[in-house]
């Protein structure tokens, strides 16, 4: 017979040559098949054990395990964590050993959806862990644990609340019409909704900014072939910052290296793939890094001579002459650099993160491509809100709240005649 | 007397008269038994009918040929539209009524239906046999055999009444409670609750100065609440309108625990949107007075339905305050205020037919279910009747969607989320109330009426004329574009863009009036105003019908993945032990109305998705 849930495994390490690697176990079945393989026979819960794994035959290796029972563990069932030797050949064979038990290799994100479905996280939350997961910079990370933390969910819970008051008094008016509600009523309404929306688009605004958090800033390097584009490159990568992922082109010819510069992500495009076009004529060449320029939040043009007007089309942009080293005349209005001596680079690096980095952030922001889409919707539908006509102003906002609480939770209807009757006294 | 009917039907109040005429209508030999026959039709608490949501359903009940437009349109003394200055979604037919016309209306209804015999008894006890109801005995012990039974007693099970310290066993004031039926359906196992409910002192009419009071009058343009009748034909009268004051207010606050709901005697749920004086003053302090409507019990009725002061309070301590009122100051009371607390069947009970789960071909209708009003009452007693009916011959189920009708919201509601106090319907409680409005309850309803065969043939040609002149008018108005150079022609000036726009579209605009189309497309006054109403909601609602249509797309997809009866639960998997708890209970017939049930979340919707999925395709393997 099958069980009634399925006792899942992972590696919730990286595969290779390490110190440790960990495995997790979770489901009913987890602390007995865990015993059925392990020397100790007795394990404390939330104590790590040294415990041999065993096979049948022999030791396999020596661990650290840790039982956790539910519901106080991740997934909110009973799990098992095991801390082994982090070589491949114990990671097969442990995962050789659980595979004969009624256990099964969990599927992408599935101690994460348990945990999601055993009420231990909300949706918000989960997506956050994956943030977290994947956070590359410092302000990433601290992004990502703030929101792990239930601000994200505080904040969707306080607006879908207000929106829900707001929702029950326009409701009041439709549902009570012959009642003798508070005159005020209708100005009540137009302040809260005004007060809603207010504080939706700061959030929105604040979440453009930490956007740049998440996905970091975009810098194209454009100018002529042989302006010293690449020799920066390889400089600032070699240099002055930590290479967080270096991608080569594979569309655009474009290369791509992304940098942590004081906790922030900055990516760097060098167009040096144009050179191939160095035989036709150099406005191409211009053309094609026009594109990437048009994307990026900031560009770096390096000048040969004081070419400036060329890039006038440019928005966003800061000049550079490179060689120092070589040619000391310096331009005004122009960053003068050696990537053989690193002159003037630091400065440089300054003036960009300065340039792209506004004021401060404060306050619990979205990051989220599906969080930002439901705030503007909502937002929309608040704003254009008219009393007038005061069955669509209800539809409105029905729908405005459908986008907020479609980030973390579902609308009950119940809970708006909740806050009627708790402000009205409504009823003959 | 036959003792060997189709259908039985207990009980003769809102829910009771529904459910027998539209069981006999759908075609099954029907009866049903009442304490007294003379009280079939009574409306027990306030003489009125309709009003915000509540004017839906009568209006749907109607598009399934019952009886309540029917007899409100013979008993209607004021007619008012409520929200008639707002938008045709949240419009609210009301009636105040003449309790003796409506009564006999209804039992002239009663007693034209075909295949339906009244019969006066007390029903003591069902006849079950392999969890399968056969029929009822009598209080002399009669036997009456049935193939189905639709129980509608009201608060009769249990009733206790309560004026201060005194208390009485009632199903209402003069009327006994049902207490052996109530223990029957205890030792069937029924979950039961209790509830209360309250009604306000009736007053002598002559004894109230009337001069100095607001009057509120009927309004001028009188719309029948059944869609067969073209007109209401009864004289129209006005109410008046006082206030509690601090005089009022003191004598209640300082008799306070003389009130068996504040002394903690009475300890059961009461409706916040009907809360007694008592319950005004004390929760909402700040309030130094408190509407209330003196609405006339009939045409010719020396009584006074003083609405907005329930109350539970010892007699005296009532006509103390009710003397502190305007207009009331020598008022006399013919009959206190009081309370009464009943039982009820929870609801989850029960399926979207209303049959019981336990008991095969019993229903349960009205607010033995845990509603309140009478109009919600007869939303269930029809479609209790209409499925005891076809339960005795075939297997089909008659159930509207949440997204046909507020009966479709009230059952939905009822079986799968339960109730904790009496339940009213609010527009607000339609997720699609742009479309589920009251002038368009029969374009919504009759033809499922129709298939299901509870319309009787000459509303049926009625509404197919009706339902022609609306297509082909909207044919009319859809085919036909203009260009802003032919509308300037005639006058209507529009943005110059060169788009060709329809009726419909230029209906939109604000500025622009069905009258002034006439001008440009004068076939349009051809048509009748049914049709036109129809014709300008659909333009003023415009991308908002649409956007509430795709919503039911995406609801009926989840309607239309059914969970089998058998499902284990527990072999679903990812689900908390107490989801699992909670689903076998209820066992939703559907994906949709399992996402409904409180405390079910979207993630444990997926999982329920995923297994009736796998669950399926291993069959069809």
């Amino acid at each position: 017979m099958k069980a009634s849930k399925e006792t899942i495994f992972a590696l919730a390490t990286q595969r290779g040559k390490s110190g440790i690697a960990v495995f997790r176990i979770s489901g009913k079945g987890s602390h007995t098949i865990i015993k059925s393989i392990s020397s100790k026979k007795k394990f404390k819960t939330n104590f790590a054990t040294l415990n041999n794994l065993l096979d049948g035959k022999g030791v396999i290796d020596q661990t650290l395990t840790t039982f956790f029972k539910s519901p106080k563990s991740y997934t909110g069932e009973d799990m098992v964590e095991i801390s082994c030797h982090g070589s491949i050949s114990v990671i097969n064979k442990i995962t050789k050993t659980l595979l004969k038990k009624q256990i099964r290799l969990a599927e992408p994100g599935e101690f994460t959806k348990r945990a999601l479905i055993n009420d231990k996280l909300s949706v918000i939350e989960a997506e956050t862990i994956n943030d977290l997961v994947n956070a590359e910079t410092e302000n990433q990370r601290k992004t990502a644990i703030s929101n792990l933390s239930g601000n994200l969910d505080k904040l969707v819970n306080e607006i879908s609340n207000k929106q829900k008051k707001l929702l029950a008094d326009i409701e009041a008016i439709i549902d009570f019409a012959d009642e003798d509600l508070p005159k005020e009523i209708y100005k009540n309404i137009k302040e809260q909704n005004k007060n809603i929306y207010k504080q939706i688009e700061n959030i929105i605004e604040r979440s453009a900014l930490s956007r740049q958090i998440h996905d970091g800033f975009t810098i194209t390097i454009i100018g002529k072939p042989n302006t010293g584009k690449s020799s920066f490159i390889n400089y600032i990568n070699n240099k002055e910052v930590s290479i967080v992922t270096n991608i080569p082109g594979t569309t655009t010819d474009l290369v791509s290296s992304s940098l942590d510069i004081q906790g922030d992500k900055y990516t760097f495009i060098d167009t040096a793939g144009i050179r191939k076009y160095k035989n036709l004529i150099e406005k191409i060449g211009i053309e094609r890094s026009l594109e990437s320029a048009e994307k990026s939040d900031l560009n770096i043009v390096f000048l040969k001579n004081n070419e400036k007007k060329n890039y006038s089309k440019i928005k966003s942009k800061i000049f550079v002459k490179s060689k120092y080293d070589t040619n000391k005349k310096k331009i005004s209005g122009v960053h003068s650099i050696s990537s053989v001596s690193g002159y003037g680079i630091e400065p440089l690096i300054k003036t960009i993160s300065s340039k792209l980095k506004k004021k401060p952030i404060s306050g619990p922001v979205f990051s989220r491509e599906r969080h930002m889409e439901s705030l503007k919707k909502s937002l929309l539908l608040l704003k254009s809100l008219d009393l007038k006509e005061i069955d669509i102003a209800a539809e409105n906002v029905r729908r405005s709240i459908m986008y907020i609480d479609g980030i973390n939770q579902k609308f009950d209807i119940e809970k708006i005649l909740d806050i009627i009757f708790s402000d009205f006294c409504i009823g003959k | 007397m036959d003792n060997k009917f189709d259908v039985i039907v207990i009980g003769g109040g809102h829910a009771g008269v529904e459910a027998a005429c539209s069981s006999a209508r759908t075609g099954s030999k029907t009866a049903l038994i009442t304490h007294k026959v003379d009280k079939i039709g009574e409306m027990s608490c306030n003489p009125a009918i309709g009003g915000l949501g509540k004017g839906h359903l009568v209006k749907e009940i109607d598009a399934l040929d019952g009886i309540m437009a029917k007899a409100t349109d013979r008993s209607c003394i004021q007619f008012r539209m409520l929200n008639s200055s707002r938008g045709a979604a949240v419009r609210g037919p009301r009636a105040q009524t003449d309790r003796i016309l409506y009564k006999n209306a209804i039992n002239q209804l009663v007693s034209e239906q075909k295949n339906l015999q009244i019969i006066e008894g007390s029903v003591e006890d069902l006849i079950v046999l392999n969890k399968k109801v056969n029929g009822v005995i009598l209080g002399d012990n009669k036997k009456i055999s049935s193939k189905s039974v639709v129980l509608t007693t009201g608060t009769f099970l249990q009733g206790l009444i309560r004026i201060g310290s005194e208390k009485q066993e009632a199903g209402r004031v003069g009327d006994k409670a049902s207490i052996k039926l109530a223990k029957r359906l205890k030792d069937l196992k029924f979950s039961i609750g209790r509830l209360k409910t309250g009604t306000p002192p009736r007053l002598l009419k002559k004894t109230i100065n009337f001069n100095d009071l607001n009057e509120q009058q009927p309004d001028k343009k009188l719309v029948p609440f059944s869609f067969i009748n073209r007109d209401i034909h009864i004289p129209q009268i006005s109410c008046f309108i006082t206030h509690t004051n601090k005089n009022t207010h003191e004598i209640i606050a300082q008799n306070l625990n003389l009130s068996p709901m504040y002394s903690g005697e009475i300890q059961s749920m009461g409706a916040r949107y009907c809360p007694s004086i008592e319950d005004k003053i004390h929760k909402f302090k700040s309030k130094s007075s408190h509407q209330i409507f003196l609405e006339p019990e009939g045409l010719d009725s020396d009584l006074i339905y003083p609405n907005g002061i329930s109350s539970s309070l010892p007699t005296e301590i009532q006509e103390q305050f009710v003397r502190t009122i305007k207009g009331l100051e020598s008022v006399i009371i013919t009959q206190p205020a009081y309370a009464i607390e009943y039982d009820f069947v929870d609801p989850q009970e029960l399926t979207h037919s209303l049959e019981t789960k336990k008991i095969k071909n019993l229903f349960f209708a009205g607010q033995i279910n845990g509603t309140t009003g009478y109009e919600e009452a007869a939303s269930q007693g029809i479609i209790a009747g209409i499925n005891a009916s076809l339960k005795t011959t075939s297997n089909k189920e008659f159930i509207i969607p949440r997204s046909s009708g507020y009966i479709g919201v009230l059952i939905d509601d009822l079986v799968t989320k339960g109730t904790k106090e009496p339940y009213r319907m609010f527009t607000s409680r339609s997720e699609y109330r742009l479309l589920l409005r009251a002038d368009n309850a029969d374009l919504r309803l009759t033809p499922l009426g129709i298939d299901i065969g509870c319309v009787d043939i000459d509303r049926q040609r009625q509404f197919e004329k009706k339902s022609k002149r609306i297509k082909e008018g909207f044919r009319l108005v859809k085919n036909h574009k203009f260009s802003p150079d032919a509308l300037l022609k005639k006058g209507i000036k529009i943005n110059k863009d060169g788009k060709k726009r329809n009726i419909i579209d230029l209906l939109s605009f604000s500025n622009i009036t069905t009258p002034k189309l006439k001008k440009i497309l004068p076939e349009l006054s051809g048509l009748e105003d049914d049709v036109i109403e129809q014709i300008e909601i659909e333009a003023k609602y415009a991308g908002y019908l649409d956007r509430q249509r795709m919503d039911i797309q995406d609801f009926e997809k989840e309607e239309n993945l059914k969970i089998p009866k058998s499902t284990n639960y527990k072999l679903v998997g990812s689900l908390s032990n107490e989801m699992v708890e909670k689903l076998s209970k209820i066992k939703p017939p559907t994906l949709g109305a399992a996402s409904r049930i409180s405390g079910v979340t979207p993630a444990a919707t997926i999982a329920l998705l995923r297994y009736i999925k796998k669950n399926k395709n291993k069959k069809a393997a």
